[in-house]
């Protein structure tokens, strides 16, 4: 084979690598959409109950106190620090230095596993006060099931999140990634962004609203 | 590869933006900042969630709701647009992710807007 055919052999199989990433992101944009809708639905049911309950939304933010509020501030800067970890790893990995991308996407996956403990925590203080998922069973009529539906729904999220990125540290570890090869880690940082960005939204409508 | 190949557009102007968020520094408003973009744009998160915070515990009246949900969605809008590159990417991930993101906020205001218990249908 000649050295021009070798050349040209390699631009298309470049060319054909940039294609199947930009397509498989474009897939990714597509189920990313499909979860909007999902949350659309939780947050506009949670948004309607709001605006027509909202005695009831203040009386369960009197009993929360300053206290719950300070928890929940603090799981907000949690995931928004491993969305911050998680691009510094991509940012590393395209830098060529894979090691660094490993430790920062240690971290991603690590805030996201003290989002949910601390997301448990706030579950169990609420339980103590009535804040239930039965209708009959609630304080606050019927705000319990309005509440843990759209935010257990983003912590299934984050859980599944946590097992993706311990895969793609796995895969990371065993060579699968170079500056030239990072699709899957831009694919797994589109997944962790979108549920970072829901819970910046779920964060402000039913907390601080 | 053809043009015709190319599904979606893959321009010069995305490895621009490549070299922008590898940049050990971040120029905003003609001020450098010796962070990288991404970091630059944690700050500004950060920033912004304290302000939040603090006026949801200050601020009271109509005003609240409508100055509360603007910071969240640009909070959101600044993790879409350099977190997840929608702001450098093909225009056909954003309208992948755009045209259902607008029907569902019609959808919301819609369901907000009708009030419940109105119906004046009468069973006979």
């Amino acid at each position: 084979m000649s050295e021009l055919t070798a050349h040209h052999h390699d631009a298309h199989a470049l060319e054909n690598h940039a294609l199947v990433s930009e397509n498989t992101k474009f897939a990714m944009w597509l189920f990313i959409a499909s979860e909007t809708i999902i949350f659309s639905v939780f947050i506009g049911i949670y948004a309607v109950f709001r605006f027509q309950n909202k005695d009831i939304v203040h009386a369960v933010h009197e009993a929360l106190g300053f206290g719950g509020i300070l928890i929940v501030t603090l799981n907000t800067f949690l995931l928004l620090t491993s969305s911050w970890a998680m691009v510094m790893g991509l940012r590393s990995i395209q830098l060529d230095n894979v090691k660094g991308g490993i430790r920062w996407l240690g971290i991603t996956a690590l805030l996201g596993v003290i989002f949910l403990v601390l997301q448990y925590y706030e579950y169990s203080q609420l339980a103590e006060k009535s804040i239930t998922l039965g209708f009959a069973t609630d304080a606050y009529e019927g705000f319990g099931m309005y509440f843990y539906a759209p935010t257990f729904f983003h912590g299934f999220h984050v859980f599944v999140g946590v097992l993706l990125c311990l895969e793609v540290i796995r895969r990371a570890r065993k060579g699968h990634y170079s500056k030239d090869n990072v699709i899957m880690v831009e694919l797994f940082g589109l997944y962790w962004h979108f549920v970072d960005v829901v819970w910046i939204l779920l964060f402000t409508l039913i907390y601080l609203v | 590869m053809s043009e015709e190949m190319m599904p979606i557009e893959h321009t010069e102007h995305a490895h621009d933006a490549h070299a922008e968020t590898l940049a050990p520094t971040t120029t905003i408003l003609g001020m450098t900042f010796p962070v990288p973009l991404y970091t630059a744009v944690f700050f500004i998160l950060g920033a912004l969630t304290i302000i939040e915070v603090l006026l949801a515990e200050i601020i009271d009246g109509d005003i609240k709701i409508p100055l509360l949900l603007g910071i969240a969605v640009a909070k959101g809008t600044l993790v879409v647009m350099f977190y997840m590159h929608l702001k450098t990417d093909s225009r056909a991930f954003a309208l992948a992710f755009i045209v259902p993101l607008i029907l569902a906020i019609l959808s919301i205001l819609f369901l907000i807007a009708v009030p419940s218990g109105s119906s004046s249908y009468v069973a006979t």
